[in-house]
C-alpha cells in the first residue's frame, strides 16, 4: 500500500507521456488506431491519478506519519475533514490535486467527445496530455507528495521511520471554508485548460469555423463559474477568519486568482462577436491563450517565492519549471497563430459604433485594461528590483487608486450594452432604451445625496448600480410583456418562459445583476468604522448603534486547541439584541494562536467582532470592533452570480413543432391511433444554443 | 431635403460620438483626479494616516502599519510589529515632526519597502503611469482598428452585387416606403 500512491503516479506520467506522443504519431501518419489508443491513456491518466490521490487521503486518515507529507501537514488529534482537506495544505499536495482536477476535466472533455469532431479531438487530446505531462513531471520528480522521513539506524543504514504524531495542519487551514475554497479555485485554473486545449487544437488542425467555441461555451462558463466561487470563498474565509476587518488585500496571490477571471469573463462576452457576426476570432484565440498563460503564471506567483505573499508556499525552484512551461506555452502559441493566422479572418466587419458589436469591444478593452493594472502593480516591484536594485511595494492603496475607475466604467458598460442592438443603434432607440434606467440612478444619486452619501465613488457606483438594475429589469420587462400579451399567460410566468427560451442572455443578466450587489457590497467600504478598547467583564465598548457589554472570559478546551473566549452582550437603542463568542484558539500541534472572528451580519450592516488576546502593557483583554456596511451585499451578490451563471447552462427550451399520435373515436367501432396532421406544441431542449 | 439630411446625419454622428467618448473621458478623468489627491483614506487623525503610508513589516501581510492585525508574521491578534511602528509614528506626531520626516526615518530604518505604494519619483513613476497610458493607447488602437473595419464595410457595401430594379421595386409596393437605389 506504501508505494501504490507513487507507483500510480508514475504510471499516470508514462501514460501522459504515451498520450502525448501517440496523439502526435497519430496525426502524422493519420493512423486511426494510434489516435484511439493515445485517447484511451489520456483517459487512463485519470483513473491512475484518481489512484495516488486515494492512496495519499488515506495515508491522512490512517495517521501514517511515516510519509513526509502527512506528517507535516496532520496530527491525530485533527478532525477528519481536515485530515481530507491537508490533501492541499502543501506545496507537494496542492500540485497533486491540481494535476488530479486537471486529468478529472481532460477525462471528461475527450470521453464526451469520443465519436465526436475525429478531425478536432486528437490535436486536444495531445494539447490535454502535454499539459498533464508537465504536471506530472513535477508530482514525480520535483514535489513528490509520497516522500517518506528516513533515518539511519546505529549501523547506519538510512531506514523508514515515522513520528509518532504529525506537526499539525496550519491553523489558518482550520476553517470550513479552506475545506472547499482551494478545490473551487484550482477547478477554476485547471478548467481553463480545456478551452486552451480545444482553441490551439482547432488552430492547430484549421478546425472550421466557430465549432470549437461552441464545443467550449460551456466549459468555459463551467471554469469561469468556478474561479468565481473559489474566489469568492477565498475573500469570505480573509472576512471569517483572518480578523483585519476585510476581504481583499491586493495580496499577490490573490490578484492572481483574479487576472484569469478578467480575462476569462473577457472571453465569455467576446465569444458572442465570433458567434454572432464571425468577428474577433483572433483576439478570442489570444484570450483563450493568454487565459491559461495567466493561470500558469498565477500557480508560479503563489510557488516560486517570486513574490511576497501570505498565501505564498515555501520558496524553491520550482518556480524555474513554471517559467520554463510559460515560455513554452507562449511560443507554441505564438507559432500556431503564426502558422495559421489565414484561417482566423473577420467574416463580418463593424457596421456601426453605436452597436452590441462596439460595446464589446470597450467591455473588453476595460476588461484587459483592469486585467494589466492588476498585473503591473503585482509585478512591478520585481520589476523594480531588476531595473533599479530597490525593492518596494505597491499595497492596496495603488490598486483601489487605479481599479476603482476602471471598475466603475465596466458597471456602467454592463448597463450600456445589453440596450445596444447588434450592427447599429439608431439614437431614437437609444433615448428610448435609456431614458429610464439613467433617471432612476439619478434618482437614487440625489435621494442618496439628500441621505448623507458623500463619498465620490460608492456615490458613483450606487448610480451606476441603479441604473444597470434597471436596464436588466427593463430587458426582463420588454421580453415578458411580448409573451405575455401573447399567450395571455400573467407576467412572472411569462419571465419564466422568456428565461427558459434564452438562457444564456437572460442567465447573462442574472450574473450581470449579481455583479451589481457585489458592486454595491463593495462601495459601503468608505463608510466602515472601527474601534479596539481594553475591556475588563463589566465594561461596554461603543461603535455606530451598538453597545457592548463584556459579560466574561473563559477557556475552552479540547485535543486540538485551547481556546480563550470573550461573552458579549449587543445592546441596540437600550435593547439587548444578540449575545457574540469571539475567541483566541491556542493550536496545540502547530504552536500557533489564530482568532475566531465573532459576526452579526445584516443586510445593512456587519457587526464584527475580534478578540484581538491581552494587552502586553495591562494583560487586560483587547476587543477590536469592526462596523462593515452592506458586505453581505457581496456574499449574496456571489450566489446570484452562480445561479446565474448556472441558468446559462441549462439547455434553451423551445416551442417546436412535434406531431403526436391523437386517438380518434368512430362511431361503433375504435379505430388504431394514428399520426395526427394536427401539430401539439410541445417542449423540447437544445443543447447547441 | 438632401442638404437637410446630410445636417442631420452629421448632427447625429456628433451625438454618438460624444456618447461614446464620454464615458471613456469619465474614467480617465477619474482615475487622474485621484492619482492628485488622497482621497481613499477617511481617518482625519495624521498618525492613523501616517500609519497607512507605511507598510507594516511583520513579513506575513501585504497590509498598513494602522490596519495590519497579525502576530509575529502569522495572522492574529494585533501585530506586536504594526503596534511597534504605529507608536514610533504616534511618538514623531507628537513631537511635531514633519510627515516626510518621519517617512524617511522609517525609509532609512528599513528601505524603501516600507512605504505602502511607490513615491512618484524616478523609475517608480512608470508604476503609476503605465496603467493609465497603456489603456489609453489600446483605446487609441481599437479606435484605428474600428475606423479600418467601417471602411472596409463600407467598401464592401458599394462593391456588393447590385439590387434588382424588380425586387426593389415589390420592396415599395409590398412596404410602402422609399427605398434608395
Amino acid at each position: 500500500m506504501d508505494i501504490l500512491g507513487s507507483f500510480s503516479l508514475l504510471l499516470a506520467f508514462l501514460a501522459a507521456v504515451y498520450a502525448m506522443g501517440a496523439g502526435i504519431a497519430g496525426i502524422v501518419t493519420r493512423k486511426t488506431l494510434l489516435t484511439k489508443s493515445a485517447r484511451n491513456a489520456g483517459m487512463a491518466v485519470f483513473v491512475l491519478v484518481t489512484l495516488a490521490v486515494a492512496c495519499l487521503e488515506y495515508y491522512f486518515f490512517t495517521d501514517n506519519f511515516s510519509m513526509a507529507y502527512v506528517a507535516a501537514h496532520s496530527n491525530r488529534a485533527l478532525p477528519f475533514y481536515y485530515k481530507f482537506a491537508a490533501l492541499w495544505a502543501g506545496q507537494e499536495g496542492s500540485l497533486l490535486l491540481w494535476t488530479w482536477l486537471l486529468s478529472t476535466y481532460a477525462f471528461f472533455a475527450i470521453f464526451i467527445n469520443r465519436n465526436k469532431h475525429p478531425e478536432l479531438m486528437p490535436y486536444v487530446g495531445v494539447v490535454l496530455a502535454s499539459v498533464q505531462t508537465f504536471f506530472l513531471t513535477l508530482n514525480n520528480f520535483v514535489a513528490s507528495p509520497f516522500a517518506v522521513l528516513a533515518g539511519a539506524d546505529p549501523s547506519g543504514v538510512m531506514r523508514v521511520s515515522a513520528l509518532s504524531d504529525g506537526h499539525g495542519l496550519n491553523p489558518l487551514l482550520q476553517y470550513p471554508e479552506m475545506v472547499i475554497h482551494p478545490p473551487m479555485l484550482y477547478l477554476g485554473y485547471t478548467g481553463f485548460t480545456v478551452p486552451f486545449a480545444f482553441a490551439l487544437g482547432a488552430l492547430l488542425g484549421r478546425y472550421p469555423g466557430e465549432k470549437w467555441i461552441h464545443i467550449t461555451r460551456r466549459w468555459t462558463m463551467i471554469a469561469w463559474c468556478f474561479q468565481s466561487i473559489g474566489i469568492l470563498l477565498g475573500a469570505h474565509w480573509a472576512y471569517a477568519v483572518l480578523g483585519w476587518g476585510g476581504y481583499w488585500a491586493w495580496d499577490p496571490v490573490e490578484n492572481a486568482s483574479l487576472l484569469p477571471w478578467i480575462t476569462g469573463t473577457a472571453f465569455l462576452h467576446s465569444v458572442m462577436m465570433q458567434e454572432k457576426r464571425g468577428m474577433m476570432k483572433v483576439w478570442n484565440i489570444w484570450l483563450v491563450f493568454t487565459t491559461f498563460m495567466l493561470c500558469i503564471l498565477g500557480t508560479l506567483l503563489t510557488r516560486s517565492g517570486i513574490v511576497s505573499s501570505v498565501h505564498a508556499f515555501a520558496q524553491s525552484s520550482i518556480g524555474n519549471w513554471f517559467v520554463g512551461f510559460l515560455a513554452l506555452v507562449f511560443i507554441v502559441c505564438c507559432a500556431s497563430y503564426w502558422k495559421n493566422r489565414d484561417y482566423l479572418r473577420s467574416d463580418n466587419q463593424l457596421d456601426s459604433l453605436v452597436s452590441r458589436e462596439s460595446s464589446f469591444l470597450f467591455n473588453n478593452l476595460i476588461l484587459l485594461a483592469a486585467c494589466f493594472a492588476v498585473l503591473w502593480g503585482t509585478l512591478f516591484p520585481v520589476l523594480s528590483e531588476w531595473v533599479v536594485g530597490n525593492k518596494i511595494s505597491v499595497g492596496p492603496p495603488f490598486f483601489n487608486k487605479v481599479n476603482i475607475p476602471i471598475a466603475l466604467f465596466l458597471l456602467l458598460l454592463t448597463g450600456v450594452g445589453p440596450l445596444l442592438a447588434w450592427r447599429k443603434t439608431s439614437f431614437d432607440a437609444l433615448k428610448r432604451n435609456f431614458a429610464w434606467p439613467l433617471s432612476g440612478g439619478v434618482l437614487a444619486g440625489v435621494i442618496a445625496l439628500v441621505f448623507g452619501f458623500r463619498d465620490i465613488y460608492s456615490l458613483i457606483c450606487l448610480i451606476l448600480g441603479v441604473f444597470v438594475t434597471l436596464t436588466i429589469f427593463s430587458e426582463f420587462f420588454r421580453g415578458a410583456r411580448v409573451i405575455a400579451g401573447r399567450d395571455g399567460s400573467n407576467l412572472i410566468s411569462a419571465v419564466g418562459e422568456l428565461t427558459m427560451r434564452n438562457t444564456r442572455r437572460y442567465g447573462g443578466y442574472v450574473v450581470h445583476f449579481g455583479m451589481v450587489l457585489i458592486f454595491i457590497g463593495i462601495a459601503g467600504v468608505p463608510f466602515n468604522k472601527d474601534v479596539q478598547k481594553e475591556m475588563s467583564i463589566g465594561q461596554t465598548l461603543n461603535i455606530g448603534p451598538y453597545s457592548i457589554l463584556c459579560q466574561n472570559f473563559d477557556r475552552v478546551q479540547n485535543g486540538n486547541y485551547d481556546s480563550e473566549r470573550a461573552t458579549l452582550e449587543v445592546f441596540r437603542n437600550g435593547k439587548s439584541e444578540m449575545m457574540l463568542y469571539p475567541e483566541r484558539r491556542f493550536f496545540l500541534a502547530s504552536q500557533v494562536t489564530e482568532t475566531m472572528v465573532a459576526v452579526q451580519s445584516s443586510p445593512l450592516r456587519d457587526l464584527y467582532i475580534v478578540y484581538a488576546g491581552r494587552s502586553p502593557e495591562t494583560g487586560q483583554p483587547v476587543i477590536h470592533a469592526y462596523l462593515n456596511p452592506l458586505v453581505k451585499w457581496i456574499w449574496f451578490g456571489g450566489i446570484v452570480v452562480v445561479l446565474g451563471t448556472g441558468l446559462a447552462l441549462l439547455s434553451n427550451r423551445r416551442a417546436a413543432l412535434v406531431f403526436r399520435p391523437v386517438t380518434e373515436q368512430a362511431w361503433g367501432d375504435r379505430l388504431p391511433a394514428r399520426v395526427s396532421p394536427v401539430g401539439a406544441i410541445a417542449q423540447r431542449g437544445d443543447a447547441n444554443d | 431635403m438632401i442638404r437637410r439630411r446630410v445636417a442631420k446625419d452629421r448632427h447625429l454622428r456628433a451625438r454618438v460620438k460624444v456618447l461614446l467618448l464620454a464615458p471613456a473621458a469619465l474614467v480617465f478623468v477619474l482615475q487622474s483626479a485621484l492619482l492628485s489627491s488622497p482621497a481613499y483614506a477617511q481617518q482625519t487623525e495624521r498618525g492613523r494616516e501616517l500609519g497607512k503610508r507605511v507598510k507594516c513589516m511583520c513579513g506575513g501581510c501585504n497590509d498598513s502599519a494602522t490596519a495590519c492585525n497579525h502576530t509575529g508574521g502569522s495572522f492574529s491578534g494585533p501585530c506586536d510589529m504594526a503596534k511597534g511602528m504605529q507608536s514610533e509614528i504616534n511618538e514623531r506626531v507628537t513631537r511635531n515632526e514633519s510627515d516626510d520626516l518621519t517617512l524617511q526615518a522609517f525609509v532609512q530604518e528599513y528601505g524603501p519597502t516600507v512605504l505602502i505604494v511607490p513615491p512618484a519619483k524616478g523609475f517608480n513613476i512608470a508604476a503609476w503611469v503605465t496603467p493609465i497610458v497603456v489603456p489609453l493607447l489600446a483605446i487609441i488602437l481599437v479606435w484605428v482598428v474600428v475606423r479600418r473595419w467601417r471602411q472596409k464595410a463600407t467598401l464592401a457595401t458599394a462593391s456588393g452585387p447590385e439590387i434588382p430594379a424588380e425586387f426593389l421595386a415589390r420592396a415599395r409596393r409590398e412596404t410602402g416606403k422609399d427605398y434608395d437605389e
